[in-house]
């Protein structure tokens, strides 16, 4: 039986996304995850200085900075444990893999493939799924495949990104065990788990309400 | 079947490896599309995908457009296997093969195979797009419901529509500067403005079709009915893609849909009671119609700048909206946000709930499996319904709550209802029969709905036609019906023994089944007299009580019948009145039990001691208060002795002619002289004289005893009316009343009665006159009774003067011959 891909999507791909990339991770998901801002960004000293990363710069390489920058004040906002549970997840911070953009290029083809895709925040979403429309304009005739976006409105901190992270679980295991079943039944009386993915979403949102939910299935 | 699948894939590296095989590997594995095998079909559409996506273009384009032809004939054989991933991988491979067979057969316009194919194309294609609406190939439910179901293939379906909008559609005219800056792709863009206009298979009827596929996919995003998000945003994902190549026949008709689409003036299913789940569908629906209008302003797509402005303001309408619903939190049920007073109009005048012919739930007519719930269950499996446990349920409440809701339940609800679970119990009894040993629980059930299979031809049955018994359909039901408990009987012993160690054979019982034979009820069981006695109080019980009633219920059930205007009322009784029952309950007592009378033949009395209880039962009844039911009495007396007379009257004159018929031969000598119109007088005569109304006398005589101890010196009037109103008198009868002359406080209403029945029934005026000196001849001697002997002599003066002179003249001689002995010697010798 196939497994569901599972992929993760926050700004910075370093506080909600990765909570949620731990989590599945740690059940036994197949997971990445993606950043859909322009830039990492992390708080620093001040409001208005934030500490601006590209993405792919390697979690360690953050890590290191922010020790050598202050430890105490990465320490006590909980930015430096934060990177370092990133760093042993995976080893750079990625950019949602946008259509058109250069460097993405290979990455288009060879790894995006994924089944279910957990947005974190309402921007997030739409960006997303601008890109696969964009996708779907702009290659028409390759985007054969089915993607199902969903979006749990997380807010950007770490306490709601733990609450986030074990919700977008309990989607995933709903998820998941509906997809299992209907690999294994398939014939006039089964019950195809696109068929219940409104069912389970009410029902999660039912549980959730402080975590507002979007969904669409898009073609890529 | 594991080394099948190593030894396919193996098969399948060395086509890709290398293309020259690659056609014989494809002909030499094709006959497992036709193995019933769903692995193994799986197997095979799973390599064709792969080969078509061709995503390393492993494989030249030539070659896939020479195979595409012949993968035409499996894809119409698979799309037919009702199972979820067959379906949907025949789908896609078809969306991904469907340019290829185009281009196959623009390119060879006289090839036989081109003509077969694309024959075979549109058959193809027509079974993929029927199915766009409804659950294929899942079971259906109901049409509303069925919108939302079998998503994935709908998914595909939707695909497969692009490609064949994007073929069949024109391609849009090319700006000739652009020539240069042609790329691969577009230089790709496989139209029928390709095909030449002499083209003998593909001609203009195609981008008719086309278009038409176009309009299904934007009407079907305008239903009334709200669409589920994956359809919604498939199908709004896909039109971007029809957008690119055919920009032309979608741009204004996207514009528009993007610009007035409203969730919340889209109607939710009739079955859908999650209120939650229609608002996160509004929800879902109205960010992704967002995010395309946001997609389309900012590739520029929208070049009219009124349209820009337009779509702008949708857009902050649609954001307004979104964090209004989230401030008031997704649960809100008063979250939905509608800032269009014209909307708000329109939403209360329109229902929220689409209306549908259908009626239930689970329209269904084949049961999932064999279990009852599946057989009858017509509702959503979700419903809370269904997590009452009924069977906590005391039987009488139950039946009382069946009986409601069958009274409550419009009668086409419930045939409609009633078809759909026969139809069910048909497939399931046209099942195949056998059932491999892991099946046993549902062969044993499929027996049962076997062996129950002519109550479902006898439901039939009696929906078409209507069904009348002569006596040997009465015998040979019976004969079956013996039959039949015989069979069952045994069925049960067989039962009864599975639990045992001994397996049972039940084909021996499963041959004796023949479905083609129809069911028919058994022929009520015969009552034994005990049952018919214990039956019969229950109804004289119940019409005693209605007597009983007080005469304001007797009103109402007498509206109610006036009201009922159906044949039985006419016949039985016109107006329910406070006395109806008495009519009832005599004419069961006289004529109802008539028929079974004939038994007395045979030495059998029962069926009269019955007509007796009702007898009794009314004469108790009047018994107990005999100065207020004398007209029952009367009423009860009158049906008696009317019927009894007719009936004894029929056997008087049955007996006549049976004894003319068969008399000896002597008498029959003897008639043979007599005229037909002396014979028709005789046989008058006889009917005068032999007619005998023996039940009547005998519980008139009951009546008038009972009546007679009880009477009172008031009841004079009453007791006169019975006289009255008594259809036949006879001597005994009257002979009663001489009690009532003898007694010396009563005695007045016996002689005021006498006087009555002289004066005004002159068939009884003789025997009262009889009466009358018998008394006389009684009281004669008898000094004590002056005032009764005054009574007797008046009526005898009065109707009998010559009588009561020679009377008089004999006892008046007797007294003389009493005080002079001496003279009885003279007179006697």
């Amino acid at each position: 039986m196939s497994e569901l891909k599972f992929c993760t999507v926050c700004a910075s791909n370093q506080n909600r996304s990765m909570q949620a990339h731990k989590v599945l991770k740690d059940a036994g998901y197949k997971v990445e995850s993606f950043g859909t801002g322009s830039a990492v960004r992390l708080p620093g000293p001040s409001i208005d200085r934030p500490n601006v990363y590209q993405f792919g710069t390697p979690y360690e390489k953050i890590y290191q900075e922010l020790i050598s920058q202050n430890p105490k004040l990465y320490s006590s906002n909980g930015v430096l444990q934060m990177v370092d549970r990133n760093r042993k997840i995976k080893t750079a911070p990625e950019r949602w893999p946008y259509y058109g953009v250069p460097e993405n290029e290979a990455y288009n083809r060879e790894h995006f493939k994924f089944d279910i895709v957990f947005t974190c925040e309402e921007r997030c979403f739409d960006a997303v799924v601008e890109d696969l429309l964009s996708r779907n304009y702009n290659n028409p005739d390759t985007t054969n495949n089915i993607i199902h976006v969903i979006n749990i409105d997380i807010k950007d901190d770490h306490d709601n990104a733990q609450i986030g992270g074990a919700g977008i679980l309990e989607l995933a295991n709903a998820i998941n065990d509906k997809y299992a079943k209907s690999c294994k039944i398939t014939d006039q009386f089964s019950k195809p788990f696109e068929d219940s993915m409104i069912d389970v979403l009410t029902e999660w949102q039912k549980g959730h309400p402080n975590l507002p939910s979007l969904y669409s299935v898009c073609y890529y | 079947m594991a080394s099948n699948l190593d030894n396919l894939d193996k098969a399948k590296q060395m086509a890709f490896e290398n293309n020259q095989i690659y056609p014989e590997v494809f002909k030499t594995i094709l006959p497992i599309v036709y193995d019933n095998d769903l692995l193994l079909q799986k197997w095979w559409l799973n390599f064709l995908i792969e080969s078509y996506r061709n995503e390393h273009k492993k494989l030249p384009l030539e070659l896939l457009k020479n195979l595409s032809i012949q993968i035409i004939d499996p894809l119409l054989h698979l799309i037919k296997i009702k199972d979820v991933m067959i379906v949907q991988k025949t789908i896609n491979l078809l969306t991904l093969a469907f340019e290829s067979i185009f281009t196959f057969v623009l390119e060879n316009p006289s090839s036989m195979e081109s003509v077969i194919g694309w024959n075979k194309l549109s058959q193809l294609k027509q079974e993929i797009l029927k199915n766009f609406n409804n659950s294929y190939p899942l079971l259906p439910l109901n049409k509303q419901t069925d919108y939302s179901r079998s998503i994935g293939c709908k998914l595909q379906t939707i695909q497969f529509i692009a490609v064949v909008v994007k073929v069949q559609l024109p391609s849009p005219p090319r700006d000739p500067r652009m020539r240069r800056n042609i790329n691969n792709n577009d230089e790709k863009d496989i139209s029928i403005s390709s095909v030449p206009t002499t083209h003998p298979i593909l001609n203009k009827n195609l981008e008719a079709e086309g278009q038409g596929l176009l309009d299904l996919l934007f009407n079907h995003l305008n239903d009334e009915l709200i669409v589920t998000t994956p359809l919604f945003t498939a199908i709004e994902t896909i039109l971007i893609k029809i957008f690119k190549k055919r920009p032309n026949h979608v741009y204004n008709k996207l514009a528009n849909l993007i610009l007035t689409y409203e969730s919340n003036l889209k109607k939710k299913s009739k079955f859908e009671y999650d209120d939650l789940k229609i608002r996160l569908i509004k929800r879902f629906n109205d960010r992704f119609n967002k995010i395309l209008i946001s997609f389309m302003l900012n590739k520029n797509f929208i070049k009219d700048t009124t349209l820009k402005a337009r779509l702008s303001k949708k857009f902050s309408y649609v954001m307004m909206k979104n964090d209004e619903q989230k401030k008031r939190g997704i649960l809100n049920e008063s979250s939905d946000f509608d800032l269009n007073e014209n909307n708000k109009r329109r939403r209360k005048n329109d229902s929220d709930i689409s209306q549908s012919d259908d009626i239930f739930y689970n329209s269904s007519t084949i049961a999932k499996d064999y279990s009852y719930a599946s057989l009858y269950s017509l509702i959503n499996p979700n419903d809370k319904v269904n997590q009452i446990d009924l069977s906590n349920i005391p039987p009488g409440i139950l039946t009382n709550m069946v009986l409601i809701a069958l009274k409550k339940i419009d009668r086409q609800t419930l045939a409609e209802g009633l078809n759909i679970i026969s139809e069910r119990y048909k497939e399931i009894i046209s099942r195949p029969r056998n059932f491999n040993n892991s099946n046993n629980n549902n062969n044993n059930i499929n027996n049962q709905f076997r062996r129950n299979n002519g109550m479902l031809n006898d439901f039939n049955n009696s929906n078409n036609r209507n069904v009348s018994f002569s006596e040997d359909d009465l015998t040979k039901i019976k004969q079956d019906e013996i039959k039949r408990e015989e069979a069952k009987i045994a069925a049960e012993d067989d039962d009864y023994d599975d639990d045992g160690d001994q397996p049972i054979d039940r084909a021996e019982l499963e041959d004796s089944y023949n479905p083609e034979s129809s069911f028919q009820l058994p022929p009520p069981k015969i009552l034994t007299y005990e049952e018919k006695k214990q039956y019969l109080k229950g109804i004289i019980n119940h019409y005693l009580k209605l007597a009983n009633e007080s005469e304001n219920m007797a009103k109402v059930a007498s509206e109610k019948f006036k009201n009922d205007n159906s044949e039985l009322s006419k016949v039985a009784i016109q107006n329910w009145n406070k006395d109806s029952w008495l009519v009832l309950l005599t004419r069961l007592a006289t004529r109802g039990l008539l028929e079974e009378e004939k038994k007395e033949i045979n030495g059998d009395r029962e069926d009269e001691n019955l007509s007796d209880l009702i007898r009794n039962a009314i004469f108790h009844y009047f018994a107990d208060d005999i100065r207020g039911r004398v007209d029952i009495v009367i009423e009860w007396l009158n049906e008696e002795w009317f019927s009894e007379y007719i009936k004894n009257e029929k056997k008087a004159i049955d007996l006549k002619e049976n004894t003319d018929g068969s008399q000896p031969e002597t008498i029959k000598q003897e008639n043979e002289d007599t005229s037909s119109a002396e014979r028709a007088l005789l046989s008058l005569h006889a009917k005068g004289s032999i007619v005998t109304t023996p039940n009547y006398i005998l519980w008139t005589s009951k009546v008038l005893d009972s009546m007679l101890l009880f009477l009172e010196s008031n009841d004079r009037k009453i007791f006169i009316r019975l006289l009255s109103d008594l259809p036949y008198l006879n001597k005994d009868l009257v002979w009663k009343i001489k009690s009532l002359c003898l007694d010396p406080i009563r005695f007045k209403i016996g002689f005021q009665s006498i006087q009555f029945l002289i004066m005004y029934r002159p068939p009884v005026k003789e025997t009262c006159i009889d009466l009358l000196k018998e008394l006389y001849e009684e009281t004669s001697e008898q000094t004590e009774l002056e005032d009764l002997k005054n009574e007797i002599i008046a009526l005898l003066k009065k109707f009998c003067p010559e009588e009561l002179g020679i009377k008089i003249s004999f006892i008046i001689f007797n007294k003389f011959l009493l005080d002079n002995p001496a003279l009885i010697g003279k007179f006697t010798s």
